[in-house]
């Protein structure tokens, strides 16, 4: 039933309520401290209770009747020199770890009010342990003992408490509640200014405190199976597991409980238990016990046992022993309620079982190990390695003791370098937050102040670009034994590969390879792949517009690496750095590729990427990674001299949209935006004259030179939400991707330019700059404007400009395409462009309504778009931090 | 009608933090002037302190008077927030 703590009077109300705000003024006053002061305070607390050790154990001895004074005057030695020790040099205030390469440092806060439970069977080193951990973290405590071990708790903590007040501690740091009930604990539980309830003790209480709805560290119940292999140094484990387990009469809940032996060595070990002092019992001796010692109905220990010497309990159940019995050792046959000494007993009672062999060993412990006793701790004595690591990884125990005694072992900083403690958390299996040895660091909340980090950032371009007129004469100096020129019907047609396999040098076996002019599948690819192999290629030219390229970047890393995966190397990622799915390194042969661009747009020539037609999923996917690039870009304007008047337009406008794009975008540096704005200012000088005047062959290297500066621009900074609108609504309405690109480009800008409904997060931009950048490229382009403002709609009137020369048509529909066919098409179109990665990397977040506006701003055409909404009268600035 | 009154101003003896707060009450106790207490000179408060704290805010609310601080530092806030007592007090800068 669950306890009541209405059922309390209101004195005791008055009095509980009085303990708290006591504990809560000395906790709040406490967080003034500084870690010297608290290390001031908490090394005459640990002599003042090593100079009573002895002195709390009779009084816990006298109380309780558990356990041995000598072993219980051990315990609080540990409780108070093994904890000093560890503690003593930790920082448990303010800064108390820096991380400088991460920007991250760690602060303590004290948590204010503990409410503490403590156990019968270690009273007053539980009290001692509990008390340090208290003042070194700057935490008042209430101390709820259980009610058979009130006075000795009480007296460990009123030693602790004057010591501690005596050198500085706030007054009411520690109270320890006397002759107090369930009802009290349910209320302190409760308690609003209660932060954290730290429950050593029995499940009942451990459970209680778990049920509050606060915060706690709780301890589970134990049942210690310990495997002794046939390879163990024998003496010593019986000696280690006798020590352990007559330990203050056993009553250390990490003690052992179940020794699994191999068949091997079984008795040998009983007959070193028997010449030591410990008696063996017979088969009608074991069941004795177990009908004696552990209840019957309920299938626990029985109390009387508890804490006992093995004589007195053989006594009680009329079994004969010798005197000085150390323990009684009991044979068992299996696990569970038939064989009742398989549970936890916290008395000189220990069950042993033959193994016949590791893999039973093994089985038997796990057995144990769920019979009452899941995440505390486990015990193995062997030589073997593979064996030690095998227990470790099947037993759940917070505490895997190896070749040592349990109880000693586990309270950590004797037998091994564990942190001491009298709390063991055991993890989800004991129903606790924690599998931790409970330490300081339990009482703590630590905050990590986080500095902002910029992400490194990368500016990453082939090894070799040549360009101006004639710069395919540079192949020369490719020495090539096999050299496969992949390239469309038109090149080969207007004499183009002829140019090229001019400068090849002579003794190189050229081959040419004619794809169709569309984007590649993997049969293309495929195709392509057999015939490097074929001829043993060590060189690919790739001769052509952004679709030859790309076949021709693919088919190299098929070559290279006959392994990839191409679809799921198209697997979407957010961050290069951080992706999923990693590029093949290692290359079974090698390829030089040569990129020599035939049009001015997508600057494939120096890009990562590869879009590929997926056929079979009826989609176009893109592949990206550095290691796509080509070796070699040739940009040589007279593969562009007799581009038609169309193409010219649109290639140029897909330029310009890398630029402007690469320019705004979150992943931009100073590097990538020297790019972006030089290809803007080229983009705008040189395309209309390339548009009226094809023949001019400044314009068009000029224009030539642009689509590769904006692609080296947007290969390091990526594009926007243009190009997820322009590829959702080009593959939807067949637009070339270009003129899709230029139908939305003016109305990206203003979205871009105004307030952002939702900023796209990015550490490596101070602020929204977007509106910036865009009157930056006003500036760069001499168009004008006193205000942000005014600059970025100059900036878009004069794009619009642009457009209408380029005869680009002013809106979706002017391009024919109807009213109800579009508003049919939106829902996919939206879905579409939100899905594309390219807006990720735009400084605006945009929501799908406002995906939904852009297509319709689009649809209505130029002259409808505004830097802010017409009701948005405030000027960006007023916005947005500078 | 009434009446502006000047609040009587009190510095707080950062040595002797809580008997300087103690006079405090016993001058509110006489009085019916508000009263704006110097903390600039405190960097630190104790318990007792605290007591007196919650003593001099009982005793202002009950004599409807206003008790300012001025000049707490940020740990000694820090104290009185997790005492309770800070919307007992109006804070001056």
């Amino acid at each position: 039933m669950p306890v009541n703590a209405a059922n309390l009077s209101e004195e005791r109300v008055a009095y509980l309520e009085g303990l708290v705000s006591q504990a809560r003024a000395a906790a709040a006053v406490f967080t003034q401290y500084t870690q010297e002061d608290v290390d001031h305070i908490v090394k005459p607390m640990v002599l003042a209770g090593l100079e009573q050790a002895q002195y709390l154990a009779r009084l816990a001895i006298e109380e309780t009747k558990l356990g041995v004074v000598e072993d219980k005057a051990i315990k609080n030695m540990v409780a108070t020199e093994f904890v000093y020790d560890y503690v003593k040099d930790k920082r448990t205030v303010g800064v108390i770890r820096e991380f400088p390469e991460r920007g991250v440092v760690e602060v303590a806060d004290p948590i204010g009010v503990i409410f503490s439970l403590t156990p019968i069977t270690n009273p007053t080193s539980t009290v001692l342990f509990k008390c340090i951990m208290a003042i070194k973290t700057r935490n008042a405590v209430i101390f709820s003992p259980h009610p058979s071990a009130g006075r000795c708790c009480f007296e460990a903590v009123r030693i602790m408490y004057e010591a501690a007040v005596k050198h500085g501690a706030p007054e009411g740091v520690f109270t320890c509640l006397q002759g107090h009930t369930l009802e009290d604990n349910a209320y302190l539980m409760h308690h609003k200014d209660v932060g954290l309830i730290d429950a050593t003790g029995g499940p009942g209480a451990v459970k209680a405190a778990y049920s509050s709805g606060k915060p706690a560290l709780g301890v589970g119940p134990g049942n210690t199976p310990v495997y002794l292999e046939k390879t163990a140094d024998l003496n010593m484990a019986v000696v280690d597991i006798i020590t352990s387990k007559t330990f203050d009469n056993g009553t250390i809940c990490a003690s052992e409980q179940t020794v699994v032996i191999d068949d091997g060595i079984y008795d040998r070990v009983l007959t070193k238990f028997a010449e030591l002092g410990c008696h063996i019992c017979n088969e009608d001796e074991a069941a004795l016990l177990g009908r004696t010692v552990i209840d019957p109905k309920t299938g626990f220990m029985q109390p009387m046992a508890v804490g006992q010497k093995a004589t007195d309990i053989a006594r009680m159940i009329g079994l004969s022993v010798k005197p000085n019995t150390k323990l009684l050792i009991a044979p068992i046959h299996g696990v569970g309620r038939e064989h009742p000494l398989s549970v936890e007993k916290l008395f000189p009672v220990l069950a042993v079982y033959r193994a016949q062999s590791v893999d039973e060993a093994m089985k038997v412990c796990i057995d144990v190990n769920h019979a009452g006793g899941l995440g505390h701790t486990a015990v193995v004595f062997s030589r073997n390695e593979a064996i030690i690591q095998k227990f470790g990884e099947v037993i759940n125990a917070g505490r895997i003791i190896v070749n040592s005694p349990g109880s000693i072992g586990a309270l950590g900083g004797v037998y091994n370098d564990m942190v001491p403690t009298f709390s063991f958390g055991c993890g989800t299996g004991g129903g606790n937050s924690t599998t931790d040895n409970v330490n300081v660091y339990n009482y703590l909340n630590i905050k990590r102040v986080a500095r902002r980090t910029q992400a490194h950032m990368w500016f990453r371009i082939p090894n070799q670009i040549y360009f101006n007129i004639n710069a395919v004469e540079n192949l020369r100096h490719f020495p090539s034994r096999s050299t496969i020129i992949i390239t469309n019907p038109a090149m080969e047609q207007i004499g183009h590969v002829d140019i090229v396999r001019r400068y090849v040098p002579a003794e190189t076996l050229v081959h040419v390879s004619v794809i169709p002019d569309a984007e590649p599948d993997i049969t293309i690819v495929m195709q392509g792949v057999e015939a490097l192999n074929f001829y043993k290629a060590d060189q690919i030219i790739a001769l052509g517009g952004g679709s030859v390229i790309d076949a021709a970047k693919l088919m190299k890393l098929k070559y290279e690496s006959p392994e990839a995966d191409l679809q799921e190397l198209a697997a979407p990622f957010l961050d290069l750095r951080k992706r999923v799915v990693q590029y093949p390194t290692n290359k079974t042969s090698n390829a030089r590729l040569v990129a020599i661009s035939t049009t001015s747009g997508t600057g494939s020539e120096v890009t990562p990427f590869a879009v590929m037609t997926d056929k079979q999923h009826g989609r176009k996917v893109t592949l990206a990674d550095y290691s796509l690039s080509p070796d070699v870009a040739i940009v040589d304007p007279q593969f562009v001299m007799s581009m038609p008047k169309g193409l010219t337009a649109d290639t140029g406008i897909d330029c310009l949209t890398h630029a402007l794009e690469a320019g705004v975008s979150i992943f931009g540096s100073p590097y990538t935006d020297s790019n972006a704005m030089q290809a803007i200012r080229l983009v705008f000088r040189y395309l209309p004259i390339s548009y009226e005047h094809p023949e001019n062959e400044e314009a068009r290297g000029m224009m030539h030179n642009a689509a590769c500066i904006a692609a080296i621009a947007f290969s390091n900074a990526s594009v926007g939400v243009n190009h997820a609108l322009a590829h959702a609504f080009g593959a939807r309405f067949g637009v070339a991707h270009g003129r899709a690109n230029a139908l939305m480009l003016p109305h990206v800008i203003a979205f871009n330019a105004a307030v952002p409904t939702k900023f796209m997060p990015s550490p490596n931009q101070r602020g929204y700059i977007a509106h910036k950048k865009y009157a930056m490229m006003a500036d760069l382009l001499g168009l004008g404007g006193k205000t942000v403002e005014e600059k970025v709609q100059n900036l878009i009137a004069a794009t619009e400009h642009l457009l209408d020369q380029l005869a680009v048509p002013r809106s979706i529909a002017e391009m024919g395409i109807s009213r109800e066919d579009f508003e049919r098409a939106i829902p996919d179109l939206v879905k579409t462009a939100f899905d594309d990665p390219s807006w990720r990397s735009n400084p605006r977040m945009p929501l799908l309504s406002e995906l939904t506006e852009l297509f319709w701003s689009a649809y209505r055409g130029r002259g409808a778009a505004k830097t802010a909404d017409a009701a948005q009268k405030k000027t960006v600035d007023e916005w947005l931090c500078v | 009608m009434t009446m502006t009154t000047v609040p009587a101003y009190l510095e707080i003896d950062a040595d002797q933090v809580s008997e300087s707060l103690q006079r405090v009450c016993e001058k509110l106790t006489a009085s019916h002037d508000d009263v704006c207490l110097d903390f600039a000179n405190v960097r630190r408060i104790g318990p007792d302190s605290l007591k007196v704290m919650e003593k001099l805010a009982g005793l202002a609310e009950e004599k409807a008077v206003k008790a300012s601080l001025r000049g707490v530092n940020v740990n000694v806030y820090r104290v009185l927030k997790l005492a309770r007592l800070t919307s007992r007090f109006s804070f001056l800068s």
